[in-house]
């Protein structure tokens, strides 16, 4: 194919996809639910590092807390870079999120692309996997839960490299493998996916055994030639699982309130309970309840309705109609290994998603450890669809081998034809049983009926590429209609999000009342954190959603009425004679005694100048990685008042500071980013270079 | 022949949908789905308190209509 067509066949999709969601790529509507989430924590660190400082505590918001999503939000993948790059360039942090996560979902379904061609070894399948990705619901769901696409994407690529890996033991598919491990690693909680990847090994090793021997072998040679390059790699996959470590010290410590998360799910004292208790893991109930995939998803929801999907709601779930049509359509075909490792996948992974509503969850959690540090078991819905599409378009693949290719009216042809008639008129009729199917569905079933004859009959005698540009048609017809109408509900949604560059200022006082915001966000869970987040605004003094609160601080919102709670801490600074502790002085702004000389979201600089020694209560969130000093040397940091920073300042002239410093500091992050830009330069170097 | 007959698709699929009815609670999935979408939507009105809409028609469109509310949830 000439590479101007081949350019154009690639691109075109994307172009129709980005027209149909415009007001979304545009930011017309603002990203919603866990993506505002994620916005509000790329745009809290990349503002920071813009203003030259790593965010490694979050003063704003829950009386302080350290900045947990730092590990979690995919903030060190190369691909991420562009938010930084393009706000520099004069584009807005919001626009500039967008970009990245568009982009980041283009970059999966080329993978799925080639991992479709590496596993089908069809070029014209593949490209209608990647069509199949790409009109999904994946594309679409981005906007509301971004962690679809952190977990997939690079699942996608591993996959990829590892089957590569399988057929050809060389350097940039190790590479590849490892750099796809690490961006695993340091974008989200790593389970999701070793759940889907040991599914699959044990699933692999019943079905393949004899190729598991060979490739164990070809393994271990390979690490015997290459070791210094199987160390290295081991390294960069330690290096990208720095920023989790240094999260997972932070929890041990027991300062951070990292169960607190799931208190939703759990009775107030439970949570109290195993907070202050530091257990680490979740109850069973507690995973069960935070979102399973049988509590989103249906049979009449797969079909039903489909314009009337919400934007308010993040259990998006379709597939192209035509990938189910074509599971109809092969029923007779004869079952494959490849054909079983997929259902039996799919079934795998369905079971697990289903929490309570099975019983595999409850078995896994008993018997694996790390089934009880993760929930949101939706997200493995993100897995299922390509597994569907592969499984889909392997069927297609073999129900186009079965042409007859003669000349003239033969029975097989007529088999085919009749069959192909009776199977479409069977699905007709399943899809009647379904309510508000819409009419887009009902069209492609008849173009896929009458594709599906004339491909058969051999009336017309069209190249393999124009078959697939058919098909191509046939797969996005439908969806490109649910997109349009997907986009249309959401237009309620349009607003506004902060994404304007910030140089955080110190507040003396937090404010009483919370912001009053245009933003017209999903409020199903208090997403107004992140709000004061990307905006690095006060929020009023409270512990609102517990979510890796300081220990102290949740104990003491316990404990303490909240109005009280907030009358007090609605000051950040107060003073207090020594030799009269009960009397509070609360500071309202700067005065000849005390003012901020410095301020960034990891330390408080003040110069003080009292008449007569002083204990000054800094009512931001005390842990034992705050470190405080008096003219450059250390001094003793108390916890004040329960659970806020204090010092002892003696009278005169001084200069108090107040820095964050928690294991491993900024360096971890530097290390992670800088590891994977490397690797992803030396994959990409070898891949391409032959090197 | 028999060998033809099982080695087809259509037993495999037949036997995993067998599977997933038998192990799974269908029920109780739709009461979870019907609390997550109430969650989202109900506020006596089955409307989003979010942006006002009134979303009866999802929630029956999801299995959950007024009696299943009354006798589940």
């Amino acid at each position: 194919m000439p590479a101007m067509l081949r350019a154009f066949a690639f691109l075109s999709p994307c172009v129709l996809w980005i027209f149909l969601m415009r007001d979304f790529v545009f930011c017309r509507i603002p990203v919603n639910m866990d993506t505002n989430a994620i916005y509000g924590d790329t745009k809290y660190y990349f503002n920071n590092l813009l203003n030259g400082v790593i965010p490694l505590w979050e003063p704003f918001v829950s009386l302080g807390r350290h900045f947990y999503a730092i590990a979690i939000c995919n903030l060190f993948n190369p691909a991420t870079q562009l938010v930084p790059l393009l706000k520099l360039a004069g584009i807005s942090y919001a626009q500039a999120f967008v970009v990245y996560m568009v982009v980041y979902f283009f970059i999966g379904c080329s993978g799925f692309y080639f991992l479709a061609r590496e596993v089908l070894k069809d070029r014209h399948m593949a490209y209608l996997a990647y069509l199949g990705m790409m009109f999904s619901s994946l594309g679409a769901s981005m906007f509301t839960q971004l962690t679809f696409l952190e977990l997939l994407v690079p699942t996608i690529w591993f996959f990829f490299f590892l089957l590569r890996f399988s057929r050809r033991q060389d350097k940039g598919n190790f590479l590849g493998l490892t750099f796809s491990v690490m961006i695993l690693i340091s974008s989200y909680l790593p389970f999701y996916f070793m759940t889907v990847f040991f599914s699959f090994l044990l699933v692999f090793v019943f079905l393949y055994t004899g190729k598991v021997s060979g490739f164990c072998g070809g393994l271990y040679h390979y690490i015997l030639k290459h070791w210094r390059l199987v160390l290295l790699c081991l390294i960069g996959i330690l290096l990208a699982a720095a920023p989790l470590l240094a999260y997972k010290i932070v929890d041990g410590s027991g300062e951070v309130v990292a169960p607190g998360r799931h208190c939703q799910y759990s009775s107030a004292q439970q949570c109290y309970d195993r907070t202050m208790g530091r257990q680490g893991g979740m109850a069973y109930e507690e995973i069960i309840r935070s979102g399973t995939l049988g509590e989103r998803l249906d049979m009449q929801y797969l079909f039903g309705n489909l314009d009337k999907i919400t934007y308010g709601s993040d259990s998006l779930f379709f597939l192209p109609v035509w990938i189910y049509i074509l599971l109809g359509l092969s029923i007779f075909l004869p079952l494959k290994r490849l054909t079983l490792l997929l259902c039996v996948m799919i079934v795998l992974i369905g079971l697990i998603a289903a929490g309570n509503a099975a019983g595999l969850l409850g078995f896994l959690y008993r018997h694996i450890f790390f089934f009880a540090y993760f929930r949101n078991l939706f997200f493995f819905g993100a897995f299922l669809i390509p597994m569907v599409i592969l499984l889909a378009l392997y069927q297609l693949q073999l129900l186009l081998q079965n042409r007859d290719v003669t000349n003239g009216v033969t029975t097989k042809k007529k088999i085919l034809i009749v069959g192909m008639v009776a199977l479409h008129g069977l699905l007709f009729f399943f899809l009647k049983h379904f309510e508000g199917v819409p009419a887009v569905s009902y069209a492609t079933l008849g173009a896929s009926a009458l594709a599906l004859i004339v491909y058969y009959s051999g009336i017309l005698k069209l190249s393999p590429r124009i078959w697939t540009g058919f098909f191509a048609l046939l797969l996005i017809f439908q969806p490109a209609w649910i997109l349009k109408a997907y986009a249309a509900n959401a237009v309620e949604f349009r607003s506004f999000l902060p994404s304007m560059h910030v140089r955080p200022g110190f507040a003396w006082m937090r404010p009483e009342k919370p912001a009053v915001n245009s933003s017209r966000i999903y409020q199903f869970v208090p997403y107004e954190d992140f709000w004061y987040e990307t905006s690095m605004t006060d929020a009023p003094a409270k512990v609102g959603f517990p979510q890796s609160t300081i220990r102290w601080t949740f104990d003491l919102s316990e404990h303490t009425a909240p109005d009280v709670l907030a009358r007090y801490a609605r000051y950040k600074i107060v003073l207090y004679d020594n030799d009269d502790a009960a009397r509070a002085q609360p500071q309202t702004g700067p005065s000849t005694q005390l003012d901020v000389s410095h301020f960034d979201v990891n330390s408080l600089e003040l110069k003080t100048d009292f008449t007569a020694a002083k204990m000054l209560v800094y009512n931001d969130s005390y842990t034992s990685s705050w470190k405080a000093d008096l003219d450059g040397k250390p001094i003793e940091l108390l916890r004040a008042n329960g659970a806020f920073k204090g010092v002892h300042v003696p009278a005169g002239p001084h200069t108090l500071a107040f820095r964050y410093h928690p294991p491993g500091g900024g360096w971890v992050y530097i290390i992670a980013a800088a590891g994977l830009m490397i690797f992803m330069l030396a994959t990409i170097l070898v891949l391409f270079g032959g090197g | 022949m028999v060998k033809s007959i099982l080695g087809r698709n259509i037993v495999c699929w037949a036997l995993l949908a067998l599977l997933l009815s038998v192990s799974v609670d269908w029920r109780l999935c739709t009461i979870e789905r019907g609390k997550y979408l109430l969650g989202i939507f109900y506020n006596g009105y089955y409307q989003n308190t979010s942006d006002g809409t009134v979303y009866k028609d999802y929630l029956k469109t999801h299995g959950i209509t007024h009696e299943f509310i009354k006798e589940n949830i």
